[in-house]
């Protein structure tokens, strides 16, 4: 356990002094000047928008700075043969289990710096409301999600390219499941294809449900219990992803 | 000595002639005169894509609209009408799209219908939301409908968080619209919802003032029916013993018979003095 914890610190603090962190957080920083000017420019809701532009960038920079650095830092311990070495220590499930959580300790870090930056902003443009946190935990499940995913291609893959296509594909996916599954049912009558496609929406991460943007851009908090289930989705979702993926990896075979 | 500075030199020129070519591109692009393309995507395909970004888009599309009334675009109140309705679809709840899109893009009378309709699919979209009826009825009143005004503003009080001075601008509508017992029934219907004393007084002072307009107007037709022709002027209901006296102006400076009384829509008409 100690030495997993370790791993963890060690693959935390590379992550962190990575170029791609600070060329994420400049990134992310760009958006919130951009969002800062469209809500000069629209009138009579600069709150709402203040909000939702902040959100909308904080998942987009963080989704790109876990992708990225997750498949870089995966592959590079790949290429330089670290991953032998680990594994002399670790089984396979200790070392994804190790990447996966100093990860997702990345992006909980990321959106914690970007969260003051966004929520400096909502007070300067008079948006603040206390309850914008959950907005932050809610782009949190999702990008362990996507980092779960992330994982899975990885192990699946010896490209990394691959990898990072198939998860960017996943996670748009997960976030058009509902709508798409919606032009499906008007355009489509047989009961066979709209039971695959329903099984297939279920499976697919529900990205769009575990989203709280639309809500709090108008400053509406959700329940305690909706938050609750969002996070034991985005908790067995993982798990499950971590599993699969710590299953059937190539890193075993090579 | 001239080496040494030969590569920085070069560069310079380099950077300068950048910018002059940057500066002849620019000018001679606008001079391909482009059209503009009003093109709004179908909300269909822009819903299916924004996936949890809804919200976001809905502010892209809402703030394209604004941009456009800024440049004062030739063909643009159905551009401008396209980009707010997606935007509404895709967030609802963007009422300020609704004054943008209704009262603020419309220029002049002709215009005004569209924001209207506009207003009114907003209508079907918020039910419960109070300023929406408002906006209609300020473009009713524009277009001088005061009836249809006086409708949306009765509808616009009626709903939650909707403030109280909207019953005083129905009952205001009504007599404008020449319907003052419509008014003067709205607003004492409304006095038993009223708590705050002031709030009572003030409403209690204009059923008054339009009682009255009701009940002069009843007399002058009276005096219609009875001499055939309306009256010109008040006194002559005093004159031939119709009322004792004019009832005393709680509102206004007192009252008046419209002086168009040739004009069957002004005919017997009562107007008060502001």
């Amino acid at each position: 356990m100690k030495r997993l914890a370790r791993f963890i610190l060690l693959n935390f603090v590379q992550g962190v002094r990575e170029k791609i962190f600070l060329g994420v957080i400049f990134f992310f920083i760009f958006l919130l000047g951009f969002s800062f000017f469209l809500s000069i420019v629209s009138v009579g809701e600069s709150a709402s928008v203040t909000r939702s532009a902040g959100l909308s960038a904080m998942e987009i920079s963080g989704l790109l700075l876990v992708i990225f650095g997750f498949t870089f830092s995966f592959y590079s311990d790949k290429s330089s043969r670290m991953i032998e070495v680990y594994l002399t220590f670790f089984s396979r499930y200790v070392y994804t289990a190790g990447k996966l959580c100093s990860f997702i300790l990345i992006a909980f870090f990321y959106l914690i710096l970007a969260g003051i930056f966004w929520m400096i902003l909502l007070m300067v443009n008079g948006a603040f409301f206390w309850q914008a946190w959950m907005g932050i935990l809610s782009i949190f499940f999702k990008l362990s999600i996507a980092l779960s995913l992330n994982l899975l291609f990885c192990c699946l893959f010896s490209s990394p390219i691959f990898a990072l296509l198939s998860t960017l594909f996943i996670y748009a996916s997960g976030e058009i499941a509902s709508e798409a599954l919606r032009v499906v049912t008007i355009s489509s009558n047989s009961p066979i294809s709209l039971a695959f496609f329903k099984i297939l929406k279920y499976i697919l991460p529900n990205l769009d449900k575990i989203d709280l943007k639309s809500q709090l851009a108008y400053a509406q908090a959700p329940d305690l219990n909706f938050l609750l289930s969002m996070f034991f989705y985005a908790f067995c979702y993982c798990l499950f992803l971590w599993l699969l993926s710590a299953r059937i990896s190539i890193i075993n075979r090579n | 000595m001239f080496k040494k500075f030969q590569l920085p030199l070069f560069g310079c020129i380099l950077f300068f002639l950048v910018l002059y070519f940057s500066f002849r591109l620019e000018k001679s692009s606008s001079q391909l005169k482009i059209k503009k393309i009003f093109y709004v995507p179908p909300y269909s395909y822009i819903n299916t894509i924004s996936g949890s970004f809804k919200v976001s888009v809905a502010d892209i599309f809402y703030i394209r609209a604004i941009l456009s009334i800024a440049e004062g675009e030739k063909e643009y109140l159905d551009y401008i009408l396209s980009n707010l309705r997606l935007a509404v679809e895709l967030d609802p709840r963007l009422t300020s799209a609704y004054i943008i899109g209704g009262i603020v893009a419309p220029r002049g009378k002709a215009e005004i219908p569209q924001g209207i309709q506009f207003l009114k699919e907003g209508m079907a979209r918020n039910p419960q939301e109070w300023r929406i009826p408002f906006w209609v009825a300020f473009n009713y009143f524009q277009l001088e409908d005061y009836l249809k005004a006086g409708q949306y503003y009765k509808t616009a009080s009626l709903l939650p968080d909707a403030p109280r001075y909207l019953k005083g601008l129905t009952a205001w509508s009504y007599y404008k619209g020449g319907k003052s017992d419509l008014g003067a029934l709205f607003l004492e219907g409304m006095l038993d919802s009223v708590n705050d004393p002031r709030v009572l007084k003030s409403m209690e002072r204009k059923v008054e003032w339009l009682k009255n307009i009701v009940f002069l107007e009843k007399k002058a037709a009276e005096f219609k029916n009875i001499f055939g022709q309306w009256p010109k002027d008040l006194n002559e209901l005093i004159a031939k013993g119709l009322i004792q006296e004019i009832p005393k102006d709680p509102f206004g400076k007192g009252y008046y018979l419209d002086d168009r009384w040739y004009d069957q829509r002004y005919a017997g008409k009562v107007i008060s003095k502001f």
